[in-house]
């Protein structure tokens, strides 16, 4: 425990890009001169190599700052860059964010959840994607998921693959064969929400989608829409048959709170890594219970961004389910321990506590 | 480590009482924390009292999780004492965690952010000249900002437009002691009740610079604070009347405030507040901790202070010649107007026990105000 009367400085913050086969995994880490590291994942937001140079901007000005010091640091970064930063830019912060909540977690010898208040909840429940070209290999799939691994929520798709080369009354009826084949494999009970992935674009199409598929009792429908337009996801949500999410692709918490002020979300899916980072990611959920929302994380990243997510889903009253995908052989190789995150040890596949110490060293009290 | 005993005290400091509290764990740190002195203080000690079972055992560290829970269980909304003995609470936890881990609680929170924290005197004196007086006699200590009452002695019972004129007068006299660069909030304390009659009284006292304006109706006004706020070009002050960070998000979403003041005895605690301060950024509003009460109380706001991003300014009635200053040690002081951040463990600061058990509480009450017709007015 380095306590209080060490001082702390940054020496270097590093950007580590892996090619883990099929996608980059973008890596920062920051080193200080009193031995601690920290690192953090930035969001792979495509032009990653701008990722990267923002990460070193940020640097030039951090290195010889206490990187205990979160709060100021996040704000010297945010109102330093002057101009709305945009992915890259927020990419960078957020995972130079998570790098300084590793420190600090490291140098108290606290698991970072404890920072945040403390754990509100022992394990976290999780949903998996789910996908398949026919309504039997996305039913295959799903018992797979839901038999073998435990977990009793998924997440699909309620367009067909080839939707785009289809009519829209064929890509919804494409979509009602796909559900109901899904609720019939999995059984009435298993939470299946639903991901649009901004790809409808018109309001009136994402309720007739709804409402063709409501009677599967979809969890929700993810970003029906694209992200712009708040007061248009406004209006969808007040005339949604069941719960809408959606947020991934929003920054900082003015975006999400103009989502939360037009009333346009039912279930905010913030993305750490590239939301402002766990800094952010607190506060957007602090205002999201303020207005009695639920948060379910956006996680399409690697290992380490579900390790730093389960952190905010420990410490988190209103946090309500983690999306979770397993890693490929590519992915988990860029980083060490941590694999008993997505190995199924319970029923539910859900993570234990007392597991999260790939991330901050374990705590000397134990799980 | 577990939670193993809590312990109110009770105190009179000369003008009213303070509460404090004390959290014990098995491992022999011990948690210091003030609920606010509301009144019917009696209350508080027993929901603190009623609450222990829920505590007592429990890892001190899950103060989200620990405070939830009690809250969540006593269903209705809480009230001044509900979230008072909650607040005291909360304080306490955190100190355990700073103490704990050998760091200021700020540290925990993701802080510092400043170096420094700047507090506005506020004054009180019926004696206009007096008031000037002692605004320069802080100024020559270096404290740069300050508040004050507008109201003449005696206003409730003189006509309205006299009360605008005395009001006018009495702070163009503060503004002429202490000249043009110190900043000088008014504090409406809720007692008009009529918008139209806010808007003349800070129409009148505009031309003095007012850093901002208090408490120009009453907190639970939501929509009617929002109105002043439209028709104000000062910056509208409020929130020390609120519980809780949905109240908060309700005014702010309202668009009725520029600079939000919970008071972290009542409003919920550390935790609570920098939730009520992450809200108040996303909506470009500042915060202002209301300060009136014990040193604790003090010492918690400054961490709150150092560990947020949109802090502006901390109440402080450090001149005040009650005993408070004795119940707590070390006594804390701002230098040039700043407090500088404690570096011991947790909040920094201990009950000063013999003191307190020396000055028992007295019984007090707030008084009925009335108007000239014998009607109730407010306080």
């Amino acid at each position: 425990m380095l306590g209080q009367a060490i001082n702390v400085k940054i020496t270097r913050i590093e950007t580590l890009i892996a090619d883990t086969g099929n996608n980059n995994a973008v890596y920062v880490r920051t080193h200080t001169d009193a031995g601690v590291h920290g690192v953090g994942e930035a969001y792979r937001v495509g032009p990653d190599r701008a990722t990267a140079e923002w990460v070193a901007y940020f640097a030039e000005q951090l290195v010889g700052r206490d990187p205990r010091e979160i709060e100021r640091n996040w704000a010297l970064m945010y109102q330093g860059a002057r101009f709305p930063p945009g992915s890259s830019a927020l990419a960078a912060l957020s995972a130079i964010d998570h790098t300084m909540w590793d420190i600090l977690g490291k140098s108290l010898d606290m698991p970072v959840y404890e920072l945040l208040g403390g754990r509100v909840r022992d394990r976290i429940r999780a949903y998996h994607g789910v996908h398949g070209e026919s309504p039997r290999k996305l039913a295959d799939a799903a018992k797979r998921h839901v038999q073998d691994e435990g977990f009793s929520a998924l997440k699909t798709s309620p367009l067909p693959h080839d939707w785009r080369e289809m009519t829209w009354n064929e890509a919804v009826d494409g979509g009602r064969r796909l559900l109901e084949a899904l609720r019939k494999a999995v059984g009435p009970d298993v939470d299946i929400g639903l991901d649009a992935h901004a790809a409808v674009w018109e309001p009136a199409r994402a309720i007739e989608l709804a409402d063709a598929l409501t009677e599967f009792t979809p969890f929700f429908m993810e970003e029906p829409l694209r992200m712009e337009n708040r007061h248009k996801m406004g209006l969808l949500r007040r005339k949604m048959p069941f719960a809408l999410a959606t947020g991934e692709c929003l920054y900082t918490k003015f975006e999400l709170g103009e989502l939360i002020r037009e009333q346009a979300v039912d279930i905010l899916q913030p993305d750490v890594c590239i939301v402002g980072g766990l800094t952010e990611l607190r506060k957007v959920a602090f205002n999201a219970e303020a207005h009695d929302l639920t948060v379910a994380p956006h996680n399409p990243l690697g290992p380490l961004a579900t390790v730093i997510n389960l952190h905010f889903d420990a410490a988190t009253t209103n946090f309500l389910i983690q999306e979770f995908r397993t890693p490929s052989e590519g992915e988990a190789a860029t980083v060490t321990a941590g694999q008993s995150l997505w190995t199924a040890t319970s029923p539910c596949q859900r993570a234990q506590v007392g597991a999260w110490t790939s991330w901050t060293r374990r705590s000397s009290r134990g799980p | 480590m577990k939670i193993t005993g809590i312990k109110t005290y009770h105190a009179h400091d000369g003008s009213r009482n303070n509460l404090f509290l004390q959290v014990f764990t098995d491992e022999g740190i011990t948690g210091v924390g003030e609920p606010y002195s509301i009144g019917p203080d009696e209350g508080i000690i027993s929901v603190v009292e009623n609450m222990k079972p829920w505590f007592i055992g429990q890892d001190p560290g899950r103060i989200e999780w620990l405070l939830r829970r009690a809250r969540n269980t006593m269903r209705f909304p809480l009230g001044q004492v509900g979230w008072s003995a909650l607040s005291g609470m909360d304080l306490a936890l955190w100190d355990i965690m700073g103490k704990a881990k050998g760091v200021p609680v700020y540290r925990l929170l993701g802080g510092p952010a400043r170096d420094r924290v700047r507090v506005y005197h506020a004054i009180y004196d019926p004696d206009p000249v007096k008031l000037g007086e002692r605004a320069q006699a802080l100024q020559a200590e270096g404290y740069t900002a300050f508040k004050a009452t507008p109201f003449p002695p005696g206003w409730q019972e003189m006509p309205w437009l006299a009360v605008v004129r005395e009001s006018a007068r009495r702070l163009e006299g503060l503004r002429k002691a202490v000249g043009d660069g110190p900043d000088i909030g008014i504090d409406i304390h809720t007692v008009i009740r009529e918008p139209a009659k806010a808007i003349e009284l800070v129409r009148a006292l505009a031309p003095c610079r007012l850093m901002f304006v208090e408490e120009p109706a009453g907190a639970e006004f939501i929509a009617t604070t929002a109105r002043l706020r439209q028709e104000f070009r000062v910056a509208l002050a409020t929130g020390e009347n609120l519980y809780g960070a949905a109240r908060y998000a309700e005014l702010m979403d309202a668009d009725a405030v520029d600079i939000i003041q919970p008071d972290l005895l009542c409003c919920g605690g550390l935790l609570e507040a920098k939730k009520i301060a992450a809200i108040a950024e996303a909506h470009y509003v500042t915060v202002a901790p209301h300060n009136p009460l014990g040193l604790v109380s003090t010492a918690a706001s400054v961490h709150l202070a150092a560990s947020i991003n949109n802090f502006v300014i901390l109440e402080w009635h450090g001149d005040d010649k009650r005993k408070k200053q004795e119940f707590v040690t070390p006594v804390w002081k701002p230098v040039d107007g700043y407090f500088e951040l404690p570096t011991s463990p947790g909040l920094g600061m201990e009950l000063n026990l013999p003191v307190i058990k020396r000055n028992p509480a007295r019984h007090w009450n707030r008084g009925f105000p009335t108007g000239p017709d014998g009607s109730p007015g407010f306080i």
